[in-house]
């Protein structure tokens, strides 16, 4: 054991030869590997990401709105995504081997709304349309699928009073998500009680439009 | 001039042979990483899709911790965090480890002081029964802890001895959420006190213990454990736990095979009460009392010295002899020409010691243990038992809230009361502490976040002794720790400001200080700045500069230590030999400066190295046997640091090791009162969805525990920790295990000055069931 007994010195010396030398290999390793950007927004699209990872655990779909039993549930993910927010979430959804309505998921990325529309409409395994910030202009109220089983998240203030069903924002320095209870209802998806358990997390609109399930 | 080339060209060949070890030990250690990284990145790429591509290892094992989280504890995460106090983000610039409550119940500690041990630079001993005691990065010291202990929100350290009971303010493990163990001192947030490091236990939120849940854990030796927690909800927004610990300590055994008295126990409990008052303003007010018994021993057998005139011979003092022992030599001592050494015996035909008749005075008869002796020195043994309580309660309540204008604030105040009675020193003191402390942070534009806060505490005393039966002869009775009545009430304010600062995408800083005016440290600036730098994906480097200060305890500065009597052979009287504490000892100033260095090459693989050097000017250390007082104020230096890792090598298998190197130095002299390596291996295997085995080996170096009357060393050991636990259904736990395996016991500590012998740490075998809510 006291041949371990580097000192101060050979620590330093071997901290410096290890540091760098792992940092030009992983510098160079892995090819387009971004580097993250600014620390809150980085905070922040995790936090986005994690509570709307438990959302889609706390949505029901009707079987029928579904696709067939083997094929994956279609997940859009629309906007310019600078924050990686399609790669954080299916990460989670990998990582957590997570089934939405027993099915795996896939993730599709769009920059323009109006294509990811359009795949929406064609393709009937398109349960969930994220829609980032950087298109909140973009969108209107009209624009919401008019098709069972959809849901639309959006990624910022800029969504409320728009008729989507699950939109987040940032107060206080927390991330606060707010659910449409009657735009769900009326897209055909049930919210489990388990939302109305963590109503103190939430802010629901429209709570009084129907009961959720099991109420 | 030769001498001098020879000095230097043996110190040359010393330099060169060193260098060459270390450059051979770089190599090793850089070829063993360098090939770990491809190999865990391999592992990964088997099953790495599309979806990991982009997000760098240190960003996936954030976020697969964020979704550990349940909505309660997600909807609390900030989204700019503040430096220094999000303790588990992966840039923090500090040395972290926190512990979880699994990390307790999975290895089988008792309590949570015992999961400490694991923690690289932390040094955790067991001398008694009841206790481990905790010490972080050196100069540690003994009975004073030179890290700043938080508990629950409180402050518990006890301004008399400079230290904290975890074992009486610890929790049921049920109630806990982590233990945030941060090494380095973060003076400009923490402030005084948190010289080598923090420990901050955080407990859960009510609505986080709602249902049942107990643990209960039997050891062969009869020590028990018994923790229930029960918790419920009042109405929609509040809720509340009432909680319940029993522990029976039993009875250990001496380094020579006798027992070592120290049976007790220890019963307390508590309760929290959370409640949402609006939706952005939380309240809650908990509560606890804890009262605990245990006998304990004062040895007394070389507490009574006479002079023979020779240099030191047995206790450390110039001189002096254990009477026990002049009396055993007498005869010899007067009867022979020579001494034992073939010198000239000066006494031959005298009685220079004039001692009385009979020698040992009445008031020890009592105290002979019959037909025992110290087994180190041969003498007869002479103890005297107390019983040592412990008798605590406090009430804390906070407000915590964010405004519009994105202010974080938050209101504490508790309450603490501590009765201890050191029944066989014949010592006892009561604490009252009144808190009132303000924190908030709000950021200032884009790149800024300015946390500031301000804290007042008051420490009440009502200190009694007395002069313990065997010491009740001679002239000038006095008790063994006599404090100075003088001093009673002690004020502390202080207010902090800090900025966390986003320089760029890859560099953050954070500078701040906090400004002090203390009854026993002064006025005083802590100043303190952290940088981390994110070089790549996979590696962040964080550099630390702080000057922490440590306030002197009520024992160094104000107490005077009788520890034992002198036969005075001029007077014919047994006279006392006292040390007085050191009004003069200042406060203790360190300048800090630590780097570290956080590599992730995936998501499954962490390495850490923590570096420090600490130089502290008037680090107080128990005097030396030439000084007057008790304890002198000495120029200290420390520096080493800490290697550690943490690898999930499968879905089933977790590594977790470190290895820690700590080195000191005073007044330029190299000390060993903390082990200079110490290092530890942890293995978790899952042998099945329900069965987990448990492996834990444990390395300490040799340390050296000073004192005046029987300095001892205590050789390096290796601890072997082995356990099986089997989860029967979700929420359950049982484990059993064995501890200490390799030996039948060794030796960890003792106290100095009050024991002659270390206890043993014995092998030792427990089982524990755990009810989760």
């Amino acid at each position: 054991m006291r041949k371990l007994q580097l000192g101060l010195w050979g620590g330093l010396i071997l901290f410096f030869l290890v540091f760098f030398s792992s940092v030009s290999v992983s510098s160079s390793g892995k090819e387009g590997l971004m580097m993250p950007l600014d620390r809150s927004k980085s905070n922040l699209v995790n936090l986005e990401v994690t509570h709307l990872y438990h959302v889609l655990k706390w949505v029901k779909w009707r079987e029928d709105d579904l696709p067939p039993a083997g094929k994956p549930v279609k997940c859009l993910i629309v906007g310019k995504d600078d924050y990686r927010f399609s790669k954080r979430l299916s990460f989670l959804i990998a990582e957590s081997e997570t089934l939405v309505a027993g099915h795996g998921v896939q993730f599709l990325n769009f920059e323009k709304l109006d294509d990811a529309l359009w795949f929406t409409q064609k393709d009937s395994s398109v349960l969930v349309l994220v829609c980032l910030d950087s298109i909140a202009g973009d969108w209107n109220h009209g624009l919401f699928p008019k098709r069972r089983g959809m849901i639309v998240y959006g990624q910022s203030d800029k969504f409320r009073k728009q008729g989507i069903t699950f939109f987040s924002f940032s107060k206080g320095n927390r991330i606060r998500l707010m659910a449409n209870v009657r735009r769900a209802n009326s897209s055909g998806v049930t919210l489990s009680t388990a939302l109305l358990k963590h109503k103190r997390f939430f802010h629901i609109e429209n709570e009084n439009a129907s009961k959720p399930e099991g109420k | 001039m030769k001498q001098l080339f020879i000095t230097s060209w043996g110190f040359l060949n010393h330099r060169i042979a060193c260098f060459v070890y270390i450059v051979k030990l770089c190599v090793l250690l850089c070829f063993t990483l360098l090939h770990i990284t491809p190999i865990a990145s391999h592992a990964q790429t088997k099953e790495e899709s599309n979806y990991t591509s982009g997000l760098s290892a240190f960003e996936q094992a954030e976020l697969l911790r964020l979704i550990d989280l349940d909505i309660r504890n997600l909807s609390k995460i900030p989204i700019q965090g503040v430096l220094g106090y999000d303790q588990e983000y992966w840039r923090n610039p500090a040395s972290v480890h926190v512990i979880r409550p699994e990390d307790i119940t999975l290895n089988g500690y008792i309590n949570s002081v015992e999961a400490l041990r694991g923690v690289p630079g932390m040094h955790v001993t067991r001398g008694l029964s009841y206790d481990n005691f905790a010490s972080m990065r050196n100069f540690s010291g003994f009975s004073t802890q030179k890290f700043l202990g938080k508990i629950g929100g409180r402050e518990v350290s006890q301004l008399m001895l400079g230290s904290a009971n975890y074992s009486v303010d610890d929790y049921p493990i049920a109630v806990i959420d982590r233990i945030e163990v941060i090494r380095g001192p973060g003076a400009s947030i923490w402030g005084t006190n948190a010289v080598n490091g923090v420990i901050n236990l955080v407990t859960k939120h009510s609505g986080d213990t709602q249902g049942d849940s107990f643990r209960v854990v039997m050891q062969d030796n009869g020590t028990f454990l018994g923790d229930y927690v029960h918790g419920g909800q009042v109405s929609k927004d509040s809720f509340y736990r009432v909680w319940a610990r029993s522990q029976e300590y039993a009875e250990g055994t001496l380094d020579s095979g006798l027992s070592a008295r120290d049976d007790g126990y220890l019963r307390k409990a508590g309760f929290r009460i959370d409640k949402e008052l609006e939706p952005d303003l939380n309240f809650y007010i908990a509560g606890g009392f804890a009262t605990r018994r245990l006998e304990h021993v004062l040895d007394l057998s070389n507490r009574l010295l006479v002079n023979n005139g020779q240099p030191v011979i047995v206790s450390g003092q110039l001189g002096l002899l254990p009477l026990q022992t002049a009396k055993g030599i007498n005869d010899f001592l007067f009867a022979s020409p020579v001494l034992p050494d073939g010198s000239p015996n000066f006494f031959q035909g005298t009685n220079p010691f004039n001692l009385p008749t009979p020698l040992i005075p009445p008031t020890w008869l009592n105290s002979a243990v019959p037909g025992q002796t110290v087994s180190v020195l041969s003498l007869p043994r002479y103890e005297r038992y107390g019983v040592m309580c412990n008798d605590s309660a406090h009430l804390i309540t906070k407000f915590e809230g964010i405004t519009d204008s994105e202010l974080e604030w938050s209101l504490t105040g508790f309450l603490d009361h501590t009765d201890i009675n050191m029944g066989h020193l014949g010592f006892e003191w009561e604490q009252n502490q009144f808190n009132l402390s303000f924190d908030a942070n709000r950021p200032f534009g884009d790149f800024h976040r300015l946390s500031f806060g301000a804290s007042a505490l008051r420490t009440d005393l009502d200190v009694v002794t007395q002069v313990i039966d065997p010491f009740q002869f001679g002239i000038n009775q006095v008790p063994i720790l006599d404090y100075d009545q003088a001093y009673t009430s002690f004020d502390r304010i202080n207010a902090y400001l800090q900025d966390s600062i986003t320089l760029s995408e890859e560099l953050l800083l954070s500078i701040g200080a906090k400004f002090e005016e203390n009854d026993l440290a002064g006025f005083g600036i802590q100043p303190g700045t952290r940088l981390s730098w994110m070089a790549n994906e996979n590696n962040v480097l964080w550099a630390g500069y702080s000057k922490a200060h440590r306030q002197p305890s009520l024992r160094e500065r104000y107490t005077a230590l009788t520890p034992y009597k002198v036969w005075d052979p001029t007077l014919g009287v047994w006279a006392n030999r006292s040390y007085p504490g050191d009004e003069t000892l200042d406060r203790e100033e360190m300048d800090a400066y630590e780097l570290g260095w956080r590599l992730r090459p995936n998501q499954d693989l962490l390495f850490e190295l923590s570096t420090y050097h600490y130089d502290t000017k008037n680090a107080v250390r128990a005097a030396s046997s030439s000084s007057v007082n008790a304890y002198e104020a000495k120029n200290a230096e420390a520096y080493g640091g800490e290697l550690s890792f943490d690898w999930r090598v499968s879905g089933f298998w977790r590594l977790r090791g470190g290895y820690s190197q700590a080195k000191g130095k005073v007044e330029g002299v190299r000390v060993f009162d903390f082990p200079e390596n110490t290092a530890s291996l942890s293995s978790h295997f899952q042998y099945s969805d329900q069965i987990t085995l448990v492996q834990n080996l444990f390395y300490s170096g040799r340390t050296d525990i000073p004192s005046d009357y029987n300095p001892i060393t205590i050789p390096s050991h290796l601890r072997l920790d082995l356990g099986v636990v089997w989860e029967p259904k979700e929420g359950w736990e049982i484990g059993v295990f064995g501890r200490d395996l390799l030996e039948r016991y060794h030796l960890e500590t003792m106290y100095p000055g009050v024991d002659i012998e270390p206890a043993r740490v014995e092998r030792t075998f427990l089982i524990s069931v755990t009810k989760d809510f």
